[in-house]
C-alpha cells in the first residue's frame, strides 16, 4: 500500500514579460551643477524666497480661514448627511492649510490641519450635530495661531492646544490615528 | 564654481492652489529657471504639455476636475501622451503609506511631502535630474523603475533590455 501523502497540484504561472527601458535624456547635461552637489548659497537663498513670502502668505490663510470660518457656520446649521458637500469644502480648504503652513513656519497650523483633516476622514460618511462643536473648536484654534503669529510648533502653548484638540476627538468619536 | 540651475530646464507646475504654485514658482527661479508653465489641475496640465515640452513636472494630488494620480496615468498609458517618459515630482498633504505607495504604482519618480523647503525641493529635483531612472513595463505597470536599492537577485534575471 502508498503511505505517501497526496501531493497538492501546483499551478506553475508563465513568468510576466517585464522589459526595462533605458529613455533617452540630455537632462543631466541641462543642469548645472557643482561637483559636491548641494549649494549652501542657493539654498539660503530659496529659504529667503519662502521667508519673502511670509507676509503674503499671513493674507492667503487669512482669506482661507475666512472661507473655513463661513463653511462650519453652513454646516451648523445642518442635521447630517446635508453637511457631507460642505465637509468635502472644508477638507479641500484646511487641506491646502495643512500643506502651506510648515512652508513659512507655522508649524503648528500644519499641525492642527492635520488633526482636523483625520477628524473629517473619519466622519465625512456619517456626519452627526454631535461633530460640529469639535470641528469649530480646531477652526477656531486655527484662527488664534495666525491672529496671535504663533509661528513655529507653539512651544507649550501649541502644545497644550494640541493635546486638547486630540482630547476632544477622542471624546467624540474615540481614538483615531492622527499621524 | 558651486552652482545648481535649472536655466535650461522647462517645469511644468501643477496645483490648483494659486498660492502654492506661487511658493514653487518662487523658489524654482530661484534656483535659476526661467522656463515655468502652470497648470490648475491634471486636464489643464495635459492641455500645456501640447505646447509646452517640459522636461519634468511637480503635481499635487488633490485637483478637480482630474487630479495628481489620473494626470500621471494619462502621461504614462495615454497613447495620445506626449512624453511618457516626462519625470513627474508629486507633491501632497496626503503622507500615509498606502497613498505613497499609490502613487508609485501610477508612475510618479517622486513623492514630496507638504509642506515643503527648499532643500528638499533642491535636493529631489536633483536626484530626477541627475539620476535618470530606467522605466519598467509589465503586466500591470509602467513607470520609473519602483526598486530603489537593487538587490542581487536568487534566480536569472529575466528583464528584457530595450
Amino acid at each position: 500500500m502508498d503511505n505517501q501523502e497526496p501531493v497538492a497540484a501546483t499551478i506553475i504561472k508563465p513568468p510576466t514579460k517585464v522589459e526595462v527601458i533605458h529613455p533617452p535624456t540630455n537632462l543631466r547635461d541641462k543642469v548645472r551643477i557643482s561637483a559636491d552637489g548641494v549649494n549652501p548659497e542657493l539654498l539660503e537663498k530659496a529659504e529667503q524666497i519662502i521667508a519673502n513670502l511670509a507676509p503674503s502668505y499671513l493674507e492667503w490663510v487669512e482669506d482661507d480661514l475666512r472661507r473655513a470660518q463661513a463653511l462650519l457656520e453652513q454646516i451648523e446649521n445642518c442635521t447630517g448627511d446635508d453637511a457631507k458637500p460642505l465637509l468635502a469644502d472644508l477638507f479641500t480648504i484646511v487641506h491646502d492649510i495643512k500643506g502651506q503652513g510648515g512652508s513659512f513656519n507655522y508649524m503648528l497650523m500644519t499641525a492642527v490641519g492635520k488633526y482636523l483633516c483625520r477628524f473629517i476622514e473619519a466622519v465625512q460618511n456619517a456626519p452627526r450635530p454631535s461633530h460640529w462643536p469639535v470641528l469649530r473648536v480646531h477652526v477656531d484654534a486655527l484662527r488664534l495661531i495666525i491672529g496671535d503669529r504663533m509661528e513655529g510648533d507653539g512651544g507649550v502653548t501649541g502644545d497644550r492646544i494640541l493635546r486638547g484638540l486630540a482630547a476632544t476627538i477622542t471624546k467624540t468619536i474615540g481614538q483615531i490615528d492622527l499621524s | 564654481m558651486n552652482e545648481f540651475s535649472l536655466q535650461s530646464i522647462r517645469v511644468l507646475v501643477v496645483d490648483d492652489n494659486p498660492h502654492f504654485r506661487r511658493l514653487l514658482v518662487s523658489v524654482l527661479a530661484s534656483m535659476g529657471c526661467r522656463m515655468i508653465e502652470e497648470a490648475a489641475d491634471g486636464a489643464d496640465a495635459l492641455k500645456a504639455l501640447g505646447h509646452f515640452p517640459a522636461d519634468i513636472a511637480l503635481v499635487d494630488w488633490h485637483m478637480a476636475p482630474m487630479d495628481g494620480l489620473d494626470f500621471t496615468r494619462v502621461v504614462r498609458t495615454s497613447p495620445d501622451s506626449p512624453n511618457p517618459h516626462l519625470p513627474i515630482l508629486m507633491l501632497s498633504g496626503h503622507t500615509e503609506l498606502r497613498l505613497v505607495l499609490e502613487a508609485r504604482d501610477a508612475g510618479v519618480h517622486e513623492f514630496i511631502a507638504k509642506p515643503i523647503s527648499a532643500k528638499t525641493l533642491q535636493t529631489r529635483l536633483q536626484a530626477t535630474l541627475l539620476s535618470p531612472r530606467p522605466f519598467v513595463r509589465s503586466g500591470s505597470y509602467f513607470g520609473p523603475d519602483r526598486r530603489r536599492r537593487q538587490v542581487p537577485l536568487k534566480g536569472p534575471d529575466r528583464r528584457r533590455k530595450a
